[in-house]
């Protein structure tokens, strides 16, 4: 009764008043006078103007609250009204106060773990999943491929590489590509419209000579074009730009538009607008993914195909998947399925999403970004930079990523523990085209081969030597096998998860608990100085201990151990057994001697010590101590759990969301697909695009109120 | 200089019969005494680090255990600052702010202009260009320019944001951004008209499809909406004034061929800033070389990676150290941020000239160095917004001074301030107050900075 009563009250409060007995009822127990737990107290927080010394108080309660973790769960909750209500008005506050708090955090890949693991793969088959509508800007290739696509189907004379790229996609940490990342603002409309403003004059000149095209008429006509002369031309040019059909509404909007540029241009601008505008469609920019009616429903044929094919390929429908959603042949599950095993099947069909996909889950890709500076790689023995060639090192695992995916067997244990590697893949002589030519730089090449720079560290780089012949063949060589195994100790990986000057062991644990065990870390608070002590006479372990302090050990506990392992390589991918120190007493004798010109360092090893374990990572059979990153990768490669993460991760990037609780049914048929193909990538992917997830759309409940600060 | 009569005499004579183009009319009101001229303010951020040897008048050590403010005008100016000689009297240096929280090693992103934490790669506040832009906005509220010779991208997040999440695009291409504020270079047509009624046709198209979403996304949709509402406004504006000839008259010079270089990108940004400013376009312009996080080579200056002489590697070619190198190029960007100088000074205004009322903020978005921890974060102010900051001073808030040897051989000295000196927060939030914005602190709420910390600078506000 009492409840009800300060509900009711509560709802017609003034926020502030609301916001004072929500904390009065839910959180100064433990957060007051009396108790001050975690050294938080809220009580005394002036509820109005935020003042600035507080400001870092309301972002610890907005975390705590948005994350579910406060109020603890044997204590009384807020109702889930009045806990959104609280956030909103604590969101909207710290934004007057100049602090931003992302709306969007839960959103984000970043919180894709978030929803409880087990919850989701408990779930039982049968409920009637769907995903909510929903825009999606379409990536850099698929908007050049649209714009190329209309410069081809014109035969304009305009030079591909003068349509720029509104956007890039810029490769992060996380997946960089869901359909909540990215908007569309002043500065791509401006690149966008300078794009077409170069197509529409070459589209004008070449329609003048096109007999299919009346343009001529309405040209000589101008200002006094009749609308059927205007019609006559928007229609053809119109299906033509867009490369469908116009609907009657269009027709006549577009008619009119061209109908009042003619009263205030020249008729050649004049229509010249009219294609600016057409080439301005929405459907240009967007993969769109309306919710039909009230009730769920499968997505309309037109945005069906564009969705399996944009996720796929990456590009608009092909020939076949238009006619099929133009002949109502792309209206069922099966119908879906026949679509979706064509293109995944075809290996004519370019998809770059699925190696874009094992690129941006592995991370390794960033290991050409990762800067070694000479004195560095002087100081490791490589002495001439140009020997350094990580990029060599990314082809390779692209490589091996596309021969395990032709495989199409265990696909994720076969990247985790196979010993086979590419070496030098992308140094080869290309061998697609003019045979006799080709033959000879083959053979030229082959005489180079293990000459040039950079060839003889990547021999020793993955411990493997590899003959010519093996090499123009393609083949793979095996690596030692009592040093590597799989993705992870190839130095594409290694040297992608390491720093200018050393190994990241924090990063590569975190990307294992995250990206294999599905774990959960925080953001590092704003205050700590994220920085190790400046000790190079120091290991990188020993320096890490600042992060056994209580408060970051809480978090670090999970990752560090799962990193360290890695520190049987260097970090530009090396095997070791020991590691290189600074011998502090043999440089400061150095330094002192007036006889020496060399004021470097003097390095020192000690022995590499490789030892971490897994912790709390869900699956009891792989808890436990290891000794070296082999036995850790071995372990998880059979990890169950690990297995269902990387459905998640799947998931999540072909959907373009993080999944929530209702994906559960999704996940455990993807993952039992997965299963039943033997770990086939392709039947997972077909699982996905089949599922009532992908295939079906409501209406978003109180999207736009969750989104608003 | 013209003297304003003088000016405004010729002005008049060659515009007879014609509307006084809203320049002009200004120029008018203010001389009337019946316009307050606005302010204006420039920002210049550089890579790989302001070294304290750039900064520091010519034989004054770092270290200082109290707070120090000598006049300019007995010093002698670092080789990198000569450029802004001329300005000395209306010029200062600053020493010794923090930027910790802002982890600026290679680059501190959008940290660097918002001084907030964890945002190297978002946006996660407004920052203080936009800040000041959103006080005294143009029609172009905010212009900012990015140099970043060797890459492709023409626009590039870096910077600036007007909120967490909103992100201001940095235009990389001269030619571009020149575009977008004159037009087509010889144009007849006004093609900012036509346009206009264009994203007129696309706002329509957007809401339309905003009708059709409900989740979170239409938000994102929102914002397409929004640009496009600024983008009519801003064309409509464009227009008129490209009908009256008012933009061709501001136009700059553009090279016949696109820049490509990293030198002649930067002259090219500086003409269009300069002509942005003068025209009234814009009150607010930011410089962005490197796109704060080493996004550039320095083609022009030398052929050796930004990184590398960031480390202080040697130029082979040049046969000069890294280090010097970075000098060189310091210079270079005060010497054309020297011009955009001079033609505001060139430019009558109220009683006195453009210059009076702006002020060029000339840092590095990596702090001291290359990769610096943000333990002292040197600053170079010119121009004192119509007599709103103290200028022609050395300050140094108290420093330690150490030895840093980093890379290439050879130590340089470099300052660690105490944890009781202001952050660089101290000084946006001190910039705020100069345009007429009283602020206590500007982004600083969630730092456990003590609150003797906040407000402005009492060395710098006048």
């Amino acid at each position: 009764m009492a409840l009800l009563l300060l509900v009711g009250r509560l709802g017609a409060a003034s926020d502030e008043q609301f916001v004072r007995e929500v904390l009065k009822a839910n959180c100064v127990r433990c957060h007051g006078e009396k108790k001050a737990k975690a050294d938080v107290t809220l009580h005394a927080l002036s509820i109005g103007r935020m003042q600035a010394n507080e400001v870092l108080t309301w972002k610890k309660v907005y975390e705590e609250l948005e994350n579910g973790t406060m109020p603890p769960e044997d204590e009384e909750q807020p109702t889930a009204a009045d806990r959104q209500r609280l956030l909103t008005w604590i969101r909207t506050s710290l934004h007057a106060a100049g602090e931003y708090v992302d709306p969007f955090k839960r959103l984000r890949p970043s919180r894709g773990n978030w929803v409880d693991h087990d919850a989701l793969f408990q779930s039982k088959p049968g409920s009637e999943a769907s995903s909510a509508d929903r825009v999606w800007r379409v990536t850099d290739a698929a908007y050049l491929q649209f714009m190329h696509r209309v410069i081809r189907d014109f035969r304009i004379d305009l030079n591909p590489r003068m349509i720029i790229p509104p956007w890039r996609l810029e490769a992060s940490r996380e997946f960089s590509d869901y359909s909540i990342s990215h908007r569309i603002g002043e500065a791509e409309i401006t690149i966008h419209q300078r794009n077409c403003e170069r197509i529409a004059s070459k589209v004008v000149t070449i329609s003048k000579r096109s007999p299919r095209v009346p343009i001529n008429p309405v040209l000589l006509a101008g200002k006094s074009a009749t609308r059927a002369q205007v019609e006559a031309i928007v229609k053809p040019l119109g299906e033509k730009l867009l490369d469908r059909k116009l609907e009657a509404a269009e027709l006549a909007r577009y008619s009119e538009f061209l109908l009042d540029a003619l009263q205030s241009h020249e008729p050649e601008q004049a229509v010249g607008q009219f294609i600016i505008a057409a080439l301005s469609h929405p459907q240009v920019l967007y993969r769109v993914e309306p919710a039909a009616g009230e009730s769920r429903r499968m997505l309309p044929p037109e945005h069906l195909a564009r969705a399996l094919a944009l996720t796929l390929t990456d590009r608009e429908p092909d020939s076949v998947l238009r006619k099929a959603a133009a002949g109502g042949a792309l209206q069922t599950r099966e119908d879906v399925r026949r679509e979706v095993s064509r293109i995944l099947n075809d290996p004519q069909i370019e998809k770059p999403r699925i190696i874009g996909f094992f690129r941006e889950y592995f991370g390794y890709t960033s290991a050409d970004e990762v800067f070694k500076c000479q004195s560095t790689l002087r100081l490791m023995g490589v002495p001439n930079k140009q020997d350094y060639q990580p990029q060599n090192y990314v082809a390779d695992t692209d490589r091996l990523v596309m021969s395990v995916l032709a495989a199409d067997r265990q696909v994720l244990r076969e990247l985790l523990t196979t010993r086979r590697t590419h070496v030098l893949s992308n140094r080869l002589p290309a061998s697609s085209y003019l045979p006799e030519r080709t033959a000879a730089l083959r053979k030229e090449a082959a005489g180079k081969f293990g000459t040039e720079p950079g060839h003889q560290l990547a021999f020793t780089t993955y411990g493997a030597t590899i003959s010519a012949e093996d090499w123009l063949a393609h083949r793979t060589v095996d690596m030692p096998p009592d040093q590597r195994m799989g993705i992870l100790t190839h130095p594409s990986w290694l040297i992608a998860f390491s720093t200018n000057f050393e190994n990241h062991a924090i990063r590569r644990g975190r990307w294992i608990f995250e990206k294999l065990l599905g774990g959960r870390i925080s953001e590092a608070p704003v205050t700590v100085n994220a920085a190790l002590p400046d000790e190079p006479h120091n290991t990188l372990r020993e320096r890490m201990r600042v992060v056994r302090e209580s408060h970051c050990w809480k978090c670090h506990q999970r990752m560090d151990p799962l990193g360290l392992p890695f520190e049987q390589f260097d970090h530009i991918g090396r095997f070791r057994t020991a590691e290189q120190v600074v011998d502090r007493d043999a440089t400061e004798r150095l330094e002192k001697d007036p006889r020496s010109r060399g004021k470097g360092p003097v390095m020192t090893t000690v022995p590499a010590n490789i030892s971490g374990g897994i912790e709390n990572s869900g699956d009891p059979a792989v808890n436990g101590p290891v000794n070296g990153a082999l036995e850790l990768i071995r372990k998880l490669a059979h990890s169950e759990r690990v297995e269902q993460v990387f459905v998640r991760h799947v998931f999540r990037y072909f959907m373009g969301r993080n999944e929530t609780l209702a994906d559960g049914p999704t996940l455990v048929a993807a993952h039992r697909a997965y299963q039943a193909n033997d770990g086939s990538m392709k039947a997972l992917l077909l699982s996905l695009q089949t599922s009532d997830t992908f295939l079906y759309r409501a209406k978003s409940p109180g999207g736009e109120a969750a989104a608003k600060p | 200089m013209i003297p304003r009569r003088k000016f405004l005499k010729g002005v008049s004579a060659s515009a007879s019969g014609l509307v006084l183009a809203p320049l002009l009319q200004r120029i008018a009101a203010a001389a009337d005494g019946t316009l307050t001229p606005p302010k204006r303010v420039i920002f210049c951020l550089f890579d790989n680090g302001f070294h304290e040897e750039g900064v520091q008048p010519e034989g004054m050590g770092v270290g200082t255990g109290a707070v120090r403010q000598i006049p300019l005008a007995g010093l002698k100016l670092p080789s990198d600052l000569e450029p802004f000689a001329p300005f000395r009297d209306r010029m200062t240096i600053v020493q010794g702010l923090r930027g910790e929280h802002l982890s600026p090693a290679h680059g501190a992103g959008f940290g660097a202009l918002s001084g907030l934490a964890l945002s190297k790669e978002q946006a996660k506040g407004i920052s203080i260009d936009a800040a000041i832009a959103r006080a005294i906005p143009g029609v172009v509220p905010l212009l900012v320019l990015g140099v970043a010779a060797g890459q492709s991208n023409p626009t590039a997040f870096v910077s600036s944001a007007w909120a967490g999440g909103r992100p201001i695009a940095a235009q990389c291409r001269p030619e571009l951004a020149y575009e977008s504020l004159f037009g087509s270079v010889g144009a007849k047509k006004n093609t900012f008209a036509s346009r206009q009624k264009l994203i007129d046709f696309m706002h329509e198209d957007v809401k339309r499809l905003r009708s059709q979403i409900a989740g979170p996304e239409r938000e994102l949709v929102d914002s397409h909406v929004e640009a496009l509402e600024t983008l009519t406004r801003r064309e409509g504006e464009l227009g008129k004034r490209f009908a009256s000839g008012e933009l061709a008259r501001f136009a700059p010079q553009l090279p016949r061929n696109p820049a490509e270089k990293m030198t002649e990108i930067m002259a090219a940004q500086c003409d269009v800033a300069a002509a942005a400013l003068i025209s009234g376009l814009t009150n607010v312009v930011t410089i962005t070389s490197g796109l704060c996080g080493l996004k550039t080579t320095y083609t022009g200056l030398t052929n050796t990676g930004v990184h590398l002489i960031g480390h202080g590697t040697p130029d082979p070619e040049l046969k000069l150290t890294g280090y010097q190198v970075l000098s060189k190029y310091r210079r270079y960007l005060a010497g054309q941020l020297a011009r955009v100088l001079h033609k505001l000074q060139a430019t009558p205004e109220g009683t006195g000239t453009m210059l009076d009322n702006t002020v060029l903020v000339f840092t590095s978005d990596s702090a001291n160095w290359q990769h610096s921890r943000g333990d002292n974060w040197p600053f170079v102010l010119v121009g004192n917004l119509g007599g709103r900051l103290k200028s022609g001073q050395f300050l140094s808030y108290p420093l330690a001074s150490k030895d840093l040897q980093f890379g290439a051989p050879g130590k340089r000295e470099v300052g660690v301030a105490p944890k009781s000196n202001p952050t660089i927060n101290a000084l946006y939030c001190t910039l705020l107050n100069a345009i007429g914005q009283p602020h206590d602190t500007f982004n600083l709420g969630g730092m456990r900075e003590a609150s003797a910390l906040y407000g402005p600078l009492r060395e710098l506000l006048a």
